[in-house]
Protein backbone atom coordinates (compact mmCIF):
# COMPACT_ATOMS: atom_id res chain seq x y z
CA UNK A 1 0.00 0.00 0.00
CA UNK A 2 2.92 2.04 0.38
CA UNK A 3 4.12 1.91 -3.30
CA UNK A 4 0.96 2.56 -3.59
CA UNK A 5 0.29 5.76 -2.24
CA UNK A 6 3.81 7.01 -3.54
CA UNK A 7 2.38 6.13 -6.99
CA UNK A 8 -0.43 8.40 -6.37
CA UNK A 9 1.98 11.09 -5.47
CA UNK A 10 3.54 10.74 -8.55
CA UNK A 11 0.80 10.88 -10.59
CA UNK A 12 -0.57 13.62 -8.54
CA UNK A 13 2.71 15.45 -9.53
CA UNK A 14 2.36 14.70 -13.64
CA UNK A 15 -1.20 15.41 -13.46
CA UNK A 16 -0.38 18.81 -11.91
CA UNK A 17 2.53 19.35 -14.40
CA UNK A 18 -0.33 18.02 -16.91
CA UNK A 19 -3.17 20.52 -16.22
CA UNK A 20 -1.20 23.42 -15.77
CA UNK A 21 0.67 23.31 -18.78
CA UNK A 22 -2.30 22.05 -21.25
CA UNK A 23 -4.83 24.01 -19.30
CA UNK A 24 -5.19 26.83 -21.65
CA UNK A 25 -5.63 25.02 -25.00
CA UNK A 26 -8.24 22.83 -23.41
CA UNK A 27 -10.04 25.67 -22.09
CA UNK A 28 -9.92 26.46 -25.62
CA UNK A 29 -11.09 23.21 -26.99
CA UNK A 30 -13.50 23.46 -24.00
CA UNK A 31 -15.01 26.67 -25.18
CA UNK A 32 -15.57 24.87 -28.62
CA UNK A 33 -17.20 22.01 -27.18
CA UNK A 34 -19.54 23.44 -24.95
CA UNK A 35 -21.19 26.44 -27.77
CA UNK A 36 -23.43 24.01 -29.10
CA UNK A 37 -24.65 23.02 -25.91
CA UNK A 38 -25.24 26.77 -24.93
CA UNK A 39 -27.11 27.14 -28.00
CA UNK A 40 -29.51 24.90 -27.05
CA UNK A 41 -31.22 27.21 -24.41
CA UNK A 42 -33.19 30.64 -26.16
CA UNK A 43 -32.47 32.26 -22.77
CA UNK A 44 -28.28 32.03 -23.23
CA UNK A 45 -28.42 31.10 -26.91
CA UNK A 46 -26.92 34.18 -28.47
CA UNK A 47 -23.49 34.34 -26.55
CA UNK A 48 -20.05 33.22 -27.84
CA UNK A 49 -17.85 31.30 -25.47
CA UNK A 50 -14.26 32.59 -25.32
CA UNK A 51 -11.20 31.03 -23.61
CA UNK A 52 -9.18 33.63 -21.59
CA UNK A 53 -6.38 32.14 -19.57
CA UNK A 54 -8.06 30.36 -16.74
CA UNK A 55 -11.68 31.21 -17.29
CA UNK A 56 -13.85 31.09 -20.04
CA UNK A 57 -15.97 34.54 -20.82
CA UNK A 58 -19.78 34.08 -21.85
CA UNK A 59 -19.87 37.21 -24.27
CA UNK A 60 -23.39 38.32 -25.56
CA UNK A 61 -23.84 38.88 -28.86
CA UNK A 62 -26.95 41.29 -27.88
CA UNK A 63 -26.92 43.87 -25.26
CA UNK A 64 -29.48 42.68 -23.42
CA UNK A 65 -27.71 40.01 -22.13
CA UNK A 66 -24.95 40.29 -19.64
CA UNK A 67 -21.77 39.22 -19.64
CA UNK A 68 -20.19 36.48 -17.79
CA UNK A 69 -16.59 35.07 -16.28
CA UNK A 70 -16.56 31.21 -15.34
CA UNK A 71 -13.47 29.85 -13.90
CA UNK A 72 -13.09 27.18 -15.68
CA UNK A 73 -10.28 25.36 -14.24
CA UNK A 74 -12.12 25.17 -11.36
CA UNK A 75 -14.09 22.58 -13.65
CA UNK A 76 -11.41 20.41 -15.18
CA UNK A 77 -9.05 19.55 -12.28
CA UNK A 78 -10.28 16.21 -11.83
CA UNK A 79 -8.12 15.01 -14.23
CA UNK A 80 -5.42 15.34 -11.94
CA UNK A 81 -6.90 13.04 -9.71
CA UNK A 82 -7.62 10.86 -12.83
CA UNK A 83 -3.99 10.50 -13.58
CA UNK A 84 -2.90 9.96 -10.35
CA UNK A 85 -5.25 7.06 -9.32
CA UNK A 86 -4.07 5.55 -12.79
CA UNK A 87 -0.83 5.99 -11.97
CA UNK A 88 -1.03 4.11 -8.70
CA UNK A 89 -2.35 0.93 -10.36
CA UNK A 90 -0.03 -1.69 -10.37
CA UNK A 91 1.90 -1.89 -13.61
CA UNK A 92 0.91 1.43 -14.64
CA UNK A 93 2.31 1.90 -17.71
CA UNK A 94 0.87 -1.73 -18.90
CA UNK A 95 -1.07 -1.93 -22.14
CA UNK A 96 -4.03 -2.69 -20.13
CA UNK A 97 -3.69 0.09 -18.00
CA UNK A 98 -3.22 2.90 -20.39
CA UNK A 99 -5.87 1.66 -22.59
CA UNK A 100 -8.32 1.43 -19.23
CA UNK A 101 -7.00 4.86 -18.77
CA UNK A 102 -7.48 6.58 -21.90
CA UNK A 103 -10.93 4.85 -22.10
CA UNK A 104 -11.80 6.37 -18.27
CA UNK A 105 -9.65 10.10 -20.02
CA UNK A 106 -12.03 10.01 -22.82
CA UNK A 107 -15.29 9.58 -20.45
CA UNK A 108 -13.70 12.78 -17.65
CA UNK A 109 -13.00 14.93 -20.92
CA UNK A 110 -16.48 14.36 -22.33
CA UNK A 111 -17.97 15.21 -18.99
CA UNK A 112 -16.36 18.46 -18.73
CA UNK A 113 -18.44 20.64 -21.57
CA UNK A 114 -21.20 19.29 -19.12
CA UNK A 115 -19.84 20.78 -16.16
CA UNK A 116 -18.59 24.02 -17.76
CA UNK A 117 -22.49 24.36 -19.28
CA UNK A 118 -23.88 23.62 -15.92
CA UNK A 119 -21.82 26.15 -14.13
CA UNK A 120 -23.25 28.59 -17.26
CA UNK A 121 -26.33 28.06 -16.56
CA UNK A 122 -25.89 28.25 -12.57
CA UNK A 123 -24.27 31.92 -13.27
CA UNK A 124 -27.04 32.91 -15.49
CA UNK A 125 -30.02 31.82 -13.23
CA UNK A 126 -28.58 32.97 -10.03
CA UNK A 127 -25.93 35.79 -10.18
CA UNK A 128 -27.32 38.22 -12.54
CA UNK A 129 -29.32 39.77 -10.45
CA UNK A 130 -32.39 40.76 -11.76
CA UNK A 131 -31.62 39.30 -15.08
CA UNK A 132 -31.91 36.22 -13.21
CA UNK A 133 -34.72 36.39 -11.37
CA UNK A 134 -36.33 37.62 -14.65
CA UNK A 135 -35.45 34.86 -17.10
CA UNK A 136 -35.52 31.76 -14.51
CA UNK A 137 -37.95 30.54 -12.12
CA UNK A 138 -37.30 29.65 -8.33
CA UNK A 139 -37.03 26.19 -9.13
CA UNK A 140 -35.13 26.50 -12.17
CA UNK A 141 -32.66 28.95 -10.23
CA UNK A 142 -32.21 26.39 -7.01
CA UNK A 143 -31.94 23.25 -9.66
CA UNK A 144 -28.88 25.17 -11.32
CA UNK A 145 -26.98 26.34 -8.56
CA UNK A 146 -27.17 22.66 -6.72
CA UNK A 147 -26.56 20.98 -10.19
CA UNK A 148 -23.05 23.18 -10.15
CA UNK A 149 -22.79 22.93 -6.56
CA UNK A 150 -23.04 19.00 -6.85
CA UNK A 151 -20.84 18.17 -9.54
CA UNK A 152 -18.05 20.62 -7.63
CA UNK A 153 -18.29 19.10 -4.49
CA UNK A 154 -18.67 15.51 -5.61
CA UNK A 155 -19.93 14.88 -8.88
CA UNK A 156 -16.60 15.64 -10.76
CA UNK A 157 -14.50 13.11 -8.52
CA UNK A 158 -17.29 10.67 -8.30
CA UNK A 159 -17.19 10.07 -12.01
CA UNK A 160 -13.51 10.22 -11.82
CA UNK A 161 -13.52 7.58 -9.12
CA UNK A 162 -15.76 5.45 -10.91
CA UNK A 163 -14.37 5.42 -14.50
CA UNK A 164 -11.19 4.37 -12.11
CA UNK A 165 -13.08 2.04 -9.93
CA UNK A 166 -15.09 0.24 -13.59
CA UNK A 167 -11.97 0.56 -15.68
CA UNK A 168 -9.80 -0.41 -13.34
CA UNK A 169 -11.14 -3.50 -11.56
CA UNK A 170 -11.77 -4.63 -15.69
CA UNK A 171 -8.61 -4.70 -15.87
CA UNK A 172 -7.08 -5.93 -12.63
CA UNK A 173 -9.83 -8.84 -13.56
CA UNK A 174 -8.24 -9.27 -17.13
CA UNK A 175 -4.80 -9.54 -15.79
CA UNK A 176 -5.64 -11.66 -13.48
CA UNK A 177 -7.38 -14.13 -16.03
CA UNK A 178 -4.27 -13.87 -18.29
CA UNK A 179 -1.62 -14.93 -15.54
CA UNK A 180 -4.15 -18.50 -15.19
CA UNK B 1 -16.11 -3.05 -21.28
CA UNK B 2 -18.75 -4.87 -19.89
CA UNK B 3 -19.59 -4.52 -16.12
CA UNK B 4 -21.32 -7.27 -13.70
CA UNK B 5 -23.66 -6.91 -11.94
CA UNK B 6 -22.17 -6.36 -8.90
CA UNK B 7 -19.83 -3.94 -10.21
CA UNK B 8 -23.56 -2.00 -11.43
CA UNK B 9 -24.90 -2.52 -8.61
CA UNK B 10 -21.76 -0.74 -6.10
CA UNK B 11 -22.13 2.75 -9.02
CA UNK B 12 -25.96 2.63 -8.49
CA UNK B 13 -25.48 3.02 -4.51
CA UNK B 14 -22.39 4.82 -4.81
CA UNK B 15 -24.30 7.76 -6.93
CA UNK B 16 -27.73 7.05 -5.02
CA UNK B 17 -25.93 7.44 -1.82
CA UNK B 18 -23.96 10.75 -2.99
CA UNK B 19 -26.72 12.44 -3.43
CA UNK B 20 -28.20 11.61 0.09
CA UNK B 21 -24.65 12.69 1.97
CA UNK B 22 -24.95 16.23 -0.45
CA UNK B 23 -28.33 17.07 0.81
CA UNK B 24 -26.64 18.31 4.43
CA UNK B 25 -25.39 20.79 1.64
CA UNK B 26 -27.93 21.44 -0.47
CA UNK B 27 -30.65 21.98 1.70
CA UNK B 28 -30.24 25.38 3.52
CA UNK B 29 -32.25 24.81 6.52
CA UNK B 30 -30.04 21.28 6.85
CA UNK B 31 -26.85 22.88 6.37
CA UNK B 32 -27.45 25.39 8.73
CA UNK B 33 -27.69 22.87 11.89
CA UNK B 34 -25.04 20.42 9.98
CA UNK B 35 -22.30 21.69 8.02
CA UNK B 36 -22.32 25.17 9.54
CA UNK B 37 -21.72 24.66 13.36
CA UNK B 38 -19.03 21.93 12.10
CA UNK B 39 -17.40 24.08 9.58
CA UNK B 40 -17.32 26.82 12.78
CA UNK B 41 -15.96 24.14 14.90
CA UNK B 42 -13.16 22.90 12.56
CA UNK B 43 -11.96 26.82 12.16
CA UNK B 44 -11.81 26.63 15.66
CA UNK B 45 -9.21 23.49 15.86
CA UNK B 46 -7.18 24.71 13.01
CA UNK B 47 -7.16 28.14 14.66
CA UNK B 48 -5.67 26.25 17.82
CA UNK B 49 -3.01 24.17 15.90
CA UNK B 50 -1.89 26.85 14.22
CA UNK B 51 -1.65 29.34 17.29
CA UNK B 52 0.33 26.15 18.91
CA UNK B 53 3.14 26.20 16.09
CA UNK B 54 3.20 30.52 16.86
CA UNK B 55 0.91 31.85 14.72
CA UNK B 56 -0.65 35.03 16.05
CA UNK B 57 -3.93 33.95 14.94
CA UNK B 58 -8.26 34.64 15.95
CA UNK B 59 -11.00 32.70 14.70
CA UNK B 60 -14.46 34.37 13.88
CA UNK B 61 -17.24 31.62 12.82
CA UNK B 62 -15.30 30.30 9.95
CA UNK B 63 -12.66 33.10 9.00
CA UNK B 64 -9.16 32.46 10.72
CA UNK B 65 -7.37 35.65 10.63
CA UNK B 66 -3.23 36.69 11.01
CA UNK B 67 -2.56 40.43 10.66
CA UNK B 68 -0.73 39.82 7.25
CA UNK B 69 -3.48 36.76 5.89
CA UNK B 70 -6.86 35.45 6.66
CA UNK B 71 -8.74 32.24 5.37
CA UNK B 72 -12.75 31.61 5.25
CA UNK B 73 -13.30 28.42 5.17
CA UNK B 74 -16.52 27.36 2.85
CA UNK B 75 -18.09 24.54 2.00
CA UNK B 76 -15.56 22.54 -0.70
CA UNK B 77 -12.86 23.38 1.93
CA UNK B 78 -14.28 21.47 5.08
CA UNK B 79 -13.61 18.48 3.61
CA UNK B 80 -17.16 17.27 4.36
CA UNK B 81 -17.70 16.77 0.38
CA UNK B 82 -14.18 14.24 0.63
CA UNK B 83 -16.53 12.53 3.59
CA UNK B 84 -19.75 12.24 1.58
CA UNK B 85 -17.86 10.90 -1.01
CA UNK B 86 -15.67 8.31 1.42
CA UNK B 87 -19.03 7.49 3.67
CA UNK B 88 -20.87 6.78 -0.27
CA UNK B 89 -17.90 4.56 -1.54
CA UNK B 90 -17.94 2.46 1.41
CA UNK B 91 -21.55 1.96 2.14
CA UNK B 92 -22.21 1.00 -1.13
CA UNK B 93 -19.61 -1.86 -1.00
CA UNK B 94 -20.80 -5.26 0.08
CA UNK B 95 -19.90 -5.93 3.36
CA UNK B 96 -21.17 -6.59 6.67
CA UNK B 97 -23.19 -3.34 7.79
CA UNK B 98 -21.49 -2.91 10.61
CA UNK B 99 -18.00 -3.26 9.34
CA UNK B 100 -19.48 -0.66 6.73
CA UNK B 101 -20.40 1.81 9.37
CA UNK B 102 -17.29 1.68 11.19
CA UNK B 103 -15.21 2.12 7.65
CA UNK B 104 -17.16 5.16 7.51
CA UNK B 105 -16.85 6.94 10.61
CA UNK B 106 -13.08 6.16 10.82
CA UNK B 107 -11.71 6.93 7.45
CA UNK B 108 -13.95 10.65 7.87
CA UNK B 109 -12.39 11.25 11.16
CA UNK B 110 -9.13 10.67 9.13
CA UNK B 111 -10.01 12.43 6.69
CA UNK B 112 -10.76 14.96 8.81
CA UNK B 113 -7.42 15.22 10.30
CA UNK B 114 -5.62 15.65 6.85
CA UNK B 115 -8.30 18.49 6.31
CA UNK B 116 -6.55 19.93 9.39
CA UNK B 117 -3.08 19.77 7.93
CA UNK B 118 -4.91 21.35 4.59
CA UNK B 119 -6.05 24.61 5.90
CA UNK B 120 -2.98 25.05 8.30
CA UNK B 121 -0.97 24.64 5.55
CA UNK B 122 -3.28 26.77 3.24
CA UNK B 123 -3.15 29.43 5.79
CA UNK B 124 0.81 29.39 5.81
CA UNK B 125 1.26 29.49 2.18
CA UNK B 126 -1.33 32.16 1.75
CA UNK B 127 0.75 34.25 4.74
CA UNK B 128 4.32 33.08 3.58
CA UNK B 129 4.12 31.83 -0.39
CA UNK B 130 0.87 34.14 -2.30
CA UNK B 131 2.03 33.19 -5.50
CA UNK B 132 1.65 29.31 -4.44
CA UNK B 133 -1.83 29.56 -2.89
CA UNK B 134 -4.17 29.54 -5.26
CA UNK B 135 -2.52 26.02 -7.11
CA UNK B 136 -2.89 24.40 -3.95
CA UNK B 137 -6.02 25.62 -2.59
CA UNK B 138 -7.57 24.17 -5.88
CA UNK B 139 -5.55 21.14 -7.24
CA UNK B 140 -3.12 20.07 -5.08
CA UNK B 141 -5.16 19.56 -2.03
CA UNK B 142 -8.15 19.00 -3.39
CA UNK B 143 -6.96 16.59 -5.29
CA UNK B 144 -4.97 15.22 -2.32
CA UNK B 145 -8.15 14.74 -0.24
CA UNK B 146 -9.83 12.49 -2.60
CA UNK B 147 -6.49 10.80 -3.74
CA UNK B 148 -6.67 9.74 0.39
CA UNK B 149 -10.19 9.31 0.48
CA UNK B 150 -9.64 6.83 -2.40
CA UNK B 151 -6.65 5.50 -0.91
CA UNK B 152 -8.81 4.97 2.78
CA UNK B 153 -11.43 3.43 0.82
CA UNK B 154 -8.97 0.67 -1.24
CA UNK B 155 -7.48 -0.43 2.56
CA UNK B 156 -10.84 -1.05 4.11
CA UNK B 157 -11.91 -2.82 0.77
CA UNK B 158 -8.92 -5.09 1.43
CA UNK B 159 -9.60 -5.71 4.86
CA UNK B 160 -13.58 -6.04 3.73
CA UNK B 161 -12.93 -8.62 1.27
CA UNK B 162 -9.88 -10.49 3.31
CA UNK B 163 -12.76 -11.04 6.39
CA UNK B 164 -15.39 -11.84 3.96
Amino acid sequence: MLWRALRLVAGLAIGIALWWSCGDAWNRALAFLTQPLVKLDARIAQTDLVAVGHTIVVQPLVASLPMATIPVDQLTYNVILLIALFASNRAPFSDRNMKAFAIAFAIVLLLHPIGLFISIESTYAHQQGAWSDHHYGETAQRLWVNGEVFYRLIGMFGVVFAAWWVAGSESATASRRRRK
Amino acid sequence: MALSRRQIGFLIRFAVLSVVFYLPIAIPALERVTVAPFTRALASASGATLRMIGQPVTTEGTVIRGSMFAVDIKNGCNAVEAVAFLAAAILAFEAPIVFRIVGAIAGSILLELLNLIRIDTLYLLGKYHRDLFDMFHLAVWQTLMFGAAVLIFLIWTRNAVARA
